[in-house]
């Protein structure tokens, strides 16, 4: 109910936006100006106006605006006369939808009266004697299930100038909006295709860069060419390049929406707890990928849950503490070089370390002795049954949650930190790639065969013979990096195909990753350098073979599977525990 | 035999279809339901994956799918005919993507009758009898039918060795 409503929201946001165009554009048609740009335009709102209401089920609206737009096509085709007469019907028909947006806002039932306008539309439309919107109405029908808006696409430079209106099957002059002088930019106009068609076309970009790498490669290895030919290749290396991109794009959504429904949450349930929270919201213009976008709106509302639930202190208690009366929850989006970071942060009191610990101890998570440090206290939350609520409330407290966020975040290669204080405050920061498909790795070769390690999972590469290496113990390899001790491990442990041989080269190499607190270096043949590649997943049973996250085409054209690198650590650490 | 129970037995792939894929592995000459087999195509440049099992060749760049080869000789045990570098792939649509697996050549595609295909031949053969679809006379030759799209489709790719820590 809460969504249907946001998303009436948007719509009316949109009605109200759309119909000033419209009032602009039948000024000028009034005043004789660009008459064919302008009609375009208006057939172009009207058309949207349409689309929209239908998503929303504003299905009387839908009609109405349908049958403006008859008249507005026969207008364009010249079937009947731009008379200034139609020009006031076309405004009536402004003023009455303008009325009607008025009207849902207050009333999501709201219908206007419009028998009388729609009559006289029609007989206007009948001098023109055609019913000529038949065929875009059942194409619009068609485009139903899984649809998303392609945001902000730029009428002019991107998409096709009037691409709503070759769907009529009618002769549109295609570029007159982009010749006639004094045309108002259709800045926000915007186009509904179904997704599955977007991730064709990225498929098939995708197919084409591998190629074209290909391609590239081979021009330079190859016997000298012509420079044409030459200039030819990096020409359409640099297309595609672009395509793929932009291909890409139209997958992204702003995080506006999500952080909308996230302000709206925290409203209802502050006002249940009868707690009350100012909140700042920020970045709603970011853009992430939409399935990535779905998969974070879960863990991001349970957060935000649970920072309202726990996090925050009552009236009293805050104001017993000093603080101000009001607290404040902040939710952030913040676009860096390949990947996004939300940011959700309160000024509550702050997540308790003792009872964390003890709670971890008692649930037999960890064992009494260990001493850790902040970070991985907190990171104990994620830890599947773990939950510290001393009551179970409506909003969260179920012992589910915090691990299945970790596991949203991790499964889309994310990385998830809390810092808190006690008596001031947490902060979750989650950092997530903004695009699935394409992710930027380091490829290593590890026994003669080529892998990808994607460069997120990577904290360093190390030159091992510039550091000391040591056999501690007789058998397990450390190496002093900057002070810190951590081990040595040869990759071709995991990712043997051969009986592992002694490594002589002088040059060793390996990357040093992360896991919790544990650095681990994993030495590998040698390392080729960084590249972006687009990920493959893995069919059926290969998923199933361990350390692997995906798998790609170099740009030798062979396949490489991408690293895991969590997996392998995890590997290696139980290896460690075992023995 | 009947030539109803023989219908009634092949009409695990297909009904009507009675045109198989002949090829060699290794010396001998065996055939797969055509229908079942969603391409053939010359050997790729394959790259080995690690944890997995011998007869798993590793994977290929097939048209910029991934897809995973199997070796059918070194499967079941079938001794090489000697012709190296020969080879071609039959690539099968299994349940969660595709497969292929490497054979040595083709000699035809062809029909075999029902009334030529004994589907309860009295022999044990390197595969697992469910698999096994018949046996038939073919030109003076036998030729073992076999359904090696299940086969694939049933396969283990992921090294004993993986499989028992993680059972462990």
């Amino acid at each position: 109910m809460d969504l249907a409503q946001s998303f009436l929201g948007i719509f009316l946001d949109e009605v109200e936006d759309t119909l000033q165009h419209w009032e602009s554009d039948c000024l000028k048609l009034n005043k004789g100006e660009s008459k064919a740009a302008a009609l375009q335009s208006v057939f172009r709102h009207a058309h949207n106006l349409k689309g929209t209401a239908k998503s929303v089920g504003q299905v009387a609206f839908a009609e109405f605006v349908h049958s403006a737009e008859d008249l507005i096509t026969l207008l364009m085709n010249d079937k009947i006369a731009c008379t200034p007469d139609t020009v006031a019907l076309l405004l009536e028909c402004q003023a009455v939808l303008a009325s009607w947006g008025a009207g849902l806002r207050a009333d999501p039932q709201h219908v206007e009266q419009t028998q009388a306008l729609a009559a006289r539309l029609k007989l206007a439309a009948s001098a023109g004697g055609l019913q000529p919107l038949q065929k875009l109405s059942s194409v619009t029908k068609a485009v139903a299930g899984d649809i998303f808006w392609a945001d902000e696409v730029n009428t002019q430079s991107k998409a096709e100038p009037g691409s709503a209106a070759p769907a009529t099957g009618e002769q549109v002059p295609l570029d007159v909006v982009k010749v006639a002088p004094g045309a108002v930019p259709v800045a926000e106009d915007t186009l509904r295709v179904p997704v599955a068609r977007i991730d064709a076309l990225i498929r098939l970009a995708g197919e084409l860069a591998i190629q074209s790498a290909i391609l590239t490669n081979a021009t330079r290895n190859e016997a000298p060419m012509e420079r044409q030919t030459q200039q030819a290749a990096a020409l359409i290396a640099k297309a595609v390049s672009d395509l793929q991109t932009e291909a890409l794009n139209l997958r992204m959504q702003s995080v506006g929406g999500l952080l909308q429904r996230m302000e709206r949450v925290l409203r209802d349930v502050s006002r249940q707890l009868g707690k009350e929270i100012a909140i700042q919201v920020s970045g709603s213009e970011v853009e992430l990928d939409k399935s990535v976008l779905e998969r974070m709106k879960d863990p991001l509302v349970h957060i935000l849950r649970n920072a309202v639930d726990h996090g925050v202190e009552d009236k009293e208690t805050r104001v017993a503490a000093g603080k101000a009366a009001v607290a404040n929850i902040s939710v952030s989006a913040e676009q860096t070089s390949g990947s996004v970071t939300l940011t959700i942060r309160d000024d509550g009191k702050g997540l308790d370390k003792e009872k964390i610990f003890s709670k971890a101890v008692e649930k037999g998570l960890i064992d009494p002795s260990s001493k850790l440090f902040d970070a991985d206290v907190f990171s104990l939350i994620f830890l599947p049954g773990f939950s510290t609520a001393d009551r179970v409330t409506d909003v969260s407290g179920r012992g589910v949650g915090m691990d299945v966020v970790k596991r949203a975040v991790d499964e889309i290669g994310g990385k998830i930190s809390i810092e808190s204080s006690r008596g001031k405050g947490t902060t979750f920061q989650i950092n997530i790639p903004s695009s699935l498909s394409i992710t930027d790795v380091i490829i290593v070769d590890v026994e003669s065969n080529l892998y990808a390690v994607p460069i997120q999972d990577i904290e360093e590469v190390v030159h091992i013979n510039s550091l000391r290496a040591e056999t501690v113990s007789g058998s397990s390899m450390m190496i002093n990096l900057r002070g810190k001790v951590i081990p040595l491990k040869k990759l071709s442990m995991f990712l043997s195909n051969t009986e592992s041989r002694e490594s002589v080269e002088s040059d060793r190499v390996a990357i040093v990753a992360r896991s919790g607190r544990d650095s681990v270096a994993l030495e590998v043949d040698r390392i080729f350098g960084q590249q972006s590649v687009v990920v493959r997943k893995l069919d059926g049973k290969l998923q199933k073979v361990p350390g692997f996250s995906g798998g790609t085409i170099l740009q030798n054209g062979e396949p490489g599977m991408i690293v895991h690198l969590p997996t392998i650590l995890n590997h290696f650490a139980q290896e460690r525990a075992g023995s | 035999m009947n030539k109803d129970e023989a219908h009634s037995q092949v009409e695990l792939e297909s009904s009507d279809d009675h045109r198989y894929i002949i090829f060699y592995l290794g010396q001998e000459l065996y055939a797969t339901p055509l229908t079942a087999t969603r391409e053939v195509v010359e050997v790729l440049p394959t790259k080995a994956i690690p944890n997995t099992v011998e007869s798993f060749i590793g994977v290929c760049n097939l048209r910029g799918q991934i897809v995973g080869v199997v070796d059918l000789r070194r499967r079941f045990a079938i001794p090489e005919n000697g012709a190296e570098g020969s080879g071609v792939y039959f690539v099968f649509d299994v349940n969660g993507g595709a497969i292929a697996a490497q054979i040595d050549s083709i000699l035809c595609v062809d029909l075999i009758p029902p009334e030529s295909l004994d589907t309860k031949p009295n022999l044990v053969t390197k595969f697992p009898q469910k698999y096994i679809i018949g046996i038939a006379k073919y030109r003076d030759r036998l030729v073992t039918v076999v359904d090696f799209r299940s086969i694939l489709s049933h396969e283990e790719l992921i090294s004993l060795e993986i499989q028992e820590k993680k059972a462990a």
